[in-house]
């Protein structure tokens, strides 16, 4: 038996259906884009690892013997490693009592050293001196002075924010003062979470501690001083 | 006659019908070669760069010795690291250079709108090889810079700044950072930029060198061989020789290693071509949450420019004839160099809010005015040939005593007063008032200047009486 030829109507048909099936497709095309760019958001939170340390065992600030009272030299700060290996601080004698100060005196504060506006390190200046890159400058205490955009820190005052672009204080390095040895521990930072180190500005302590201890070696009392002159 | 290995290879290739195929005259100018000596300086840069990859160890604590062990002990290593060094400013400079000349005469309109959207993601992409080649000797001053740069990046919206930061930089540790660095500027960033060349050579294969905006349109066709191959061969061997030459006379010292000490005494300072960024993040208003601002107006003027193409829609090439974005282009120019020399001479000073506003509103000032001036002139003369007009112009003033002397005077005024205002920005401090007393000396005697030059003109030229 010969074929059927087409006629009209079948033509019509076809069509129809064709029409049909495309429109189909479009509608699950559209609904996958859409799938897709929402999940293509939620994958990209996936791809920074979980915070070392997260899934194994409780994070803790390590505890890091600094330096004896005795031992402070008040002319220059010291400078030390804490909590990581690559986050920069400094130790100073302020001469008097001081905004999270420890020691006989309560003069002793040690703050991190990146500056929360852009992440450059800060020298310390002391009343009356420079900073290299700005000569008419004269510091009125113990004071940071950031030469990348400016910014100073009032370091007997809890490091506020004297001058310059930084939005907030850096974070103190929280002190542990033994009254029976005079030594000097380093026991935690304070808020807010250390330029770098997750969202800026941070403050709620347990997100502090997540983020500090994140993305680098913790320290120990042999590399807290390596690789800081 | 052609050898029969050419002929082999050009019926295998069909190079002749393609890439080698004859070029108008016109296109025999260094204003059309600027695209191909920024990819001459990019193959330098590949080649000093696979040199250096020999000794280089990309770890904080060799990255250092490394570096300078190719300087000092590997036999003609410094002139290796200064030329790469040099290469990479010649190809930004170039990239620049390229843009703005494109820019002026519009070859950014129909049929090449997207060669200009490629071009500006490739001059991007150059910057941000600057920017991580910049971290790899581990310097004090490129650790501080590269630290600001991904500072900057916290700032953008919480769904994608710390994945852009984790995949740039790591979550804060030196190691991760300096090896994603090496990898970006070794790996990622050339196969990009070799990807978006191949694009745009396409393009150009099909559309051609634009036409000169003035001028004819129809000119006689140069064979490649040899013409147009002795032409590109000069331009190249010329411009490799000032890149040697310079990396000869001038080799690179390099500061100190980097460490937390090093970096709170030393004044971080930008290379040459981010400075002009730099000195914006320092206007006051821009301290604290409103770095927001700073980052998003740049972000804006970027947008716009890549869009170009798509926002001037008018078929007018001419820059005569486009008094707008001829003199919006000449702004935008001054502005970077006054903000790069400025940026420049005040590292690590914040600039108060009013004096940042004195200067941006002035240099744009000075050159709308100078824009302006200009262009009211030429419509008076329209007609008139203006061959040389430049140096008659200068010429003129000598030729009447009384009117050279007010000129002098007016010269003087105008000096001083600019020599004010630069010299208080050099030393950051600026007092308001003189600022002002200045800034009107400065544009009056201006506008004098330009009226007497334009008078004296039209007298020559008979347009006055």
């Amino acid at each position: 038996m010969a074929p059927r030829r087409l006629q009209r109507d079948d033509l019509a048909e076809i069509g129809k259906s064709k029409r049909d099936f495309l429109k189909i497709i479009l509608a699950f095309g559209g609904l996958a884009t859409l799938g897709s760019i929402a999940s293509t958001l939620r994958i990209l939170g996936f791809i920074p690892p979980p915070t070392q340390g997260a899934s194994t065992q409780a994070l803790a600030w390590p505890r890091i013997k600094l330096v004896n009272v005795a031992a402070i030299d008040s002319s220059k700060p010291l400078r030390f490693n804490y909590p990581l290996v690559d986050t920069p601080n400094v130790l100073l004698k302020v001469g008097r009592k001081a905004e999270n100060g420890v020691g006989p005196e309560s003069d002793i504060v040690a703050y991190s050293d990146v500056c929360q506006h852009l992440g450059c390190f800060y020298g310390v200046l002391s009343s009356g001196a420079s900073p290299p890159c700005n000569s008419s400058y004269k510091a009125r205490g113990m004071e940071g002075y950031c030469c990348c955009h400016g910014g100073q820190f009032d370091l007997v005052n809890g490091a506020k924010v004297i001058g310059g672009p930084p939005p907030r204080p850096v974070p103190a390095v929280m002190l542990e003062y033994d009254k029976n040895t005079g030594d000097i521990y380093a026991i935690g930072m304070g808020p807010p979470t250390i330029f770098g180190h997750g969202p800026p500005g941070t403050t709620d302590p347990a997100l502090v501690l997540r983020h500090d201890l994140e993305g680098g070696e913790i320290v120990t009392e042999a590399t807290a001083f390596a690789r800081t002159q | 006659m052609e050898s029969k290995i050419a002929q082999w290879l050009e019926s295998r290739l069909g190079l002749k019908a393609t890439v080698l195929r004859p070029v108008p005259e016109y296109s025999l100018n260094p204003f059309y070669w600027l695209g191909a000596l920024t990819v001459i300086a990019f193959v330098l840069q590949a080649f000093t760069g696979l040199l250096m990859l020999i000794y280089y160890v990309p770890t904080t604590d060799q990255a250092y010795a490394s570096t300078l062990y190719i300087i000092r002990t590997v036999p003609l290593g410094w002139l290796i690291e200064t030329v790469h060094l040099y290469g990479a400013y010649a190809m930004i400079l170039l990239a620049f250079l390229h843009m703005f000349r494109g820019y002026f005469v519009s070859v950014q309109k129909q049929p090449r709108e997207m060669m200009w959207v490629i071009g500006m993601l490739m001059g991007l992409i150059v910057l941000v090889f600057g920017l991580t080649g910049y971290l790899l000797p581990w310097t004090v001053v490129s650790k501080s810079a590269t630290d600001v740069s991904i500072g900057m990046l916290s700032f953008l919206p919480a769904q994608i700044g710390p994945v852009l930061t984790f995949l740039l930089a790591g979550t804060g540790s030196n190691a991760a950072e300096l090896s994603r660095f090496f990898d970006l500027h070794i790996v990622v960033l050339p196969a990009v930029l070799l990807v978006l060349l191949v694009v745009k050579m396409y393009m150009f294969e099909v559309h051609g060198a634009a036409e000169p905006s003035t001028g004819p349109k129809r000119a006689k066709e140069i064979p490649w061989f040899p013409n147009v191959f002795l032409y590109f061969a000069m331009i190249g061997s010329v411009f490799v020789a000032v890149v040697l030459l310079a990396s000869a006379l001038f080799p690179l010292s390099l500061p100190t290693e980097f460490t937390p000490l090093a970096a709170s005494v030393y004044v971080p300072q930008p290379e040459w071509y981010f400075l002009w960024f730099y000195q914006v993040l320092k206007f006051a208003s821009f301290e604290g949450e409103g770095i927001y601002y700073a980052l998003g107006g740049v972000t804006i003027i970027l947008a716009l420019f890549i869009l170009l193409p798509f926002i001037d829609r008018g078929t007018t090439r001419d820059a005569a004839s486009r008094p707008l974005y001829t003199t919006t282009g000449l702004i935008l120019i001054a502005e970077l160099v006054t903000l790069t020399v400025w940026g420049y001479f005040t590292p690590g000073q914040v600039i108060p809010d009013l004096q940042a506003l004195v200067i941006i509103v002035e240099v744009a000032l000075v050159i709308a005015m100078m824009s302006a001036l200009t262009y009211r002139m030429r419509s008076k003369m329209r007609g008139l040939p203006v061959r040389g007009l430049g140096l008659r112009i200068m010429a003129l003033p000598f030729t009447h005593r009384m009117i050279t002397s007010i000129f002098a005077v007016l010269l003087v005024m105008g000096s001083v007063s600019l020599a004010g205002l630069v010299g208080s920005l050099a030393t950051g401090s600026i007092n308001s008032a003189a600022a002002s007393v200045n800034f009107i000396v400065l544009l009056s005697s201006f506008y004098f200047m330009a009226r007497i030059l334009r008078n004296l003109t039209l007298r020559q030229r008979g347009a006055l009486p």
